[in-house]
């Protein structure tokens, strides 16, 4: 993925890799780290169960795939 | 970290220059069209386009979607924030779109209570946080986008949050693409299809490009090696006299795209019948708006909006710039009067925009030099 330092992460056909820390499954979210080391709460409801250490795309605080 | 560096080897992508050198014909012009503001933004960052023979042309598409919101929407969302007790919230680069009477920046340094947000669900933790405040988000964004949108709603709804708005101009990606193919402004000799955006829809809704249009389409990541693989890919497409759609972007994108999003896109989201683009005018079916079931979130239901269509300021030229019809250079306020400090034109506002990616790389009023 591109760094997120330059590119419109928010808001453009873009998404960052980011890796799976912490996983609350009653909320539906999951803490994730990007590249960079930034981490943030991210939605995993479009994703197949998701577990610590899984790689994931996400888009808008949103994980819409995973990345192998 | 990286997961990318596999994706950028510079001895790789010399390699993959020259088997698209090998590939094309001599003599012949060919244009192919990237879709995606984050494919122009990655051609010009690596300049990838550096790498291409002079024939092989690279045509920039509409696919920012900060770059196809016209005025009118802008001046909706001011309108919003300018209500007493309203929280408004966006993405970053909207803030700096111009509206008719300036941006949502300038309605902020007016004293209205506008906040960027990275992502809806931060929108809606604003909205907990103040209960006794209204609280809108500007959505905006392609099929990419929408279904952050969406669950951030289920979740509003489930958690019976009633102070939680959203004014929904998110776009889909077949109508524009359709409007563009049906144009006779553009000979296109095929497609780099939106990776991001198929991660969702799936590589499938393309179909109809090569089997209407006789174009071939390659959906593509966006690393300079994925571009560059791509633009291999159609080319053998050409040569071979096949016309299909491909995907190569396999480790992220599955051809049928991703089911949980696309459901969920249809419980929350209705088609409008029309929506306006920037520069290419209405479009049938290109918009999406909050469904009835989701009606008491409608922030265009909830606030009078004036819904004036304002015409684009008269020297951009945004919409040719969108349509690949002109190269950003061509515009006569690239670079002098609109900049990416002081933007007249969306273009311009977005990293993704095509004059923002030539600007910033600087391609300025020049042909390429070819390699």
């Amino acid at each position: 993925m591109s760094e997120p330092s330059c590119n419109c992460i928010t808001c453009g056909d873009e998404a960052v890799a980011m890796r799976v820390q912490r996983v609350d499954e009653q909320r539906g979210l999951a803490l994730c780290e990007d590249a960079a080391g930034q981490r943030s709460s991210v939605e995993i409801a479009l994703v197949e169960a998701v577990a610590v250490g899984d790689r994931l795309l996400v888009h808008a605080g949103t994980a819409i795939a995973r990345a192998e | 970290m990286r997961f990318v560096d596999e994706f950028r080897d510079a001895e790789l992508g010399r390699a993959l220059a020259g088997e698209i050198l090998a590939a094309v014909e001599p003599g012949r012009h060919y244009k192919l069209m990237e879709v995606c503001g984050g494919h122009t933004h990655s051609i010009y960052k690596y300049g990838i386009d550096d790498l291409l023979p002079a024939n092989v042309e690279l045509v920039h598409g509409p696919g920012c979607p900060v770059c196809v919101i016209p005025m009118g929407r802008v001046d909706d969302g001011i309108a919003i924030a300018h209500e007493p007790g309203v929280i408004f919230t966006c993405f970053g680069d909207m803030l700096r779109i111009p509206g008719s009477d300036g941006s949502l920046q300038d309605a902020k340094a007016r004293g209205a209570d506008v906040r960027m947000v990275y992502s809806p669900l931060d929108a809606l933790r604003i909205a907990k946080a103040n209960e006794d405040r209204e609280v809108v988000f500007f959505a905006i964004g392609f099929e990419t986008t929408a279904p952050s949108t969406a669950l951030t709603l289920k979740r509003a709804k489930a958690e019976g949050v009633r102070n939680f708005f959203v004014m929904s101009n998110h776009v889909t990606i077949v109508p524009p693409l359709r409007a563009l193919l049906d144009s006779p402004d553009l000979r296109l000799d095929g497609f780099i299809g939106p990776g991001h955006v198929s991660t969702v829809v799936g590589a499938r809704p393309f179909e109809f490009i090569p089997a209407r249009y006789g174009k071939p389409l390659v959906v593509a990541g966006f690393e300079p090696l994925d571009v560059l693989q791509a633009v291999r890919m159609i080319l053998a497409q050409l040569a071979e006299g096949r016309c299909e759609v491909e995907n190569q972007y396999t480790r992220v994108v599955p051809y049928e795209g991703n089911r949980r999003a696309l459901e969920v896109l249809a419980e929350v989201f209705a088609l409008r019948p029309h929506f306006e683009w920037r520069g290419m005018g209405f479009i049938s079916q290109s918009g999406l708006k909050l469904s009835g079931a989701y009606a008491d979130f409608d922030a265009e239901l909830r606030y009078a909006v004036p819904g004036v269509r304002v015409a684009d300021p008269k020297a951009c030229q945004c919409g040719e710039v969108l349509k690949g019809v002109i190269k950003p250079w061509e515009c006569k306020v690239f670079g002098t009067a609109c900049t990416p400090e002081r933007p007249i034109g969306t273009c311009m506002v977005s990293s993704e925009g095509a004059c923002a990616a030539y600007y910033n790389f600087g391609r300025f009023a020049r042909e390429r030099e070819v390699v």
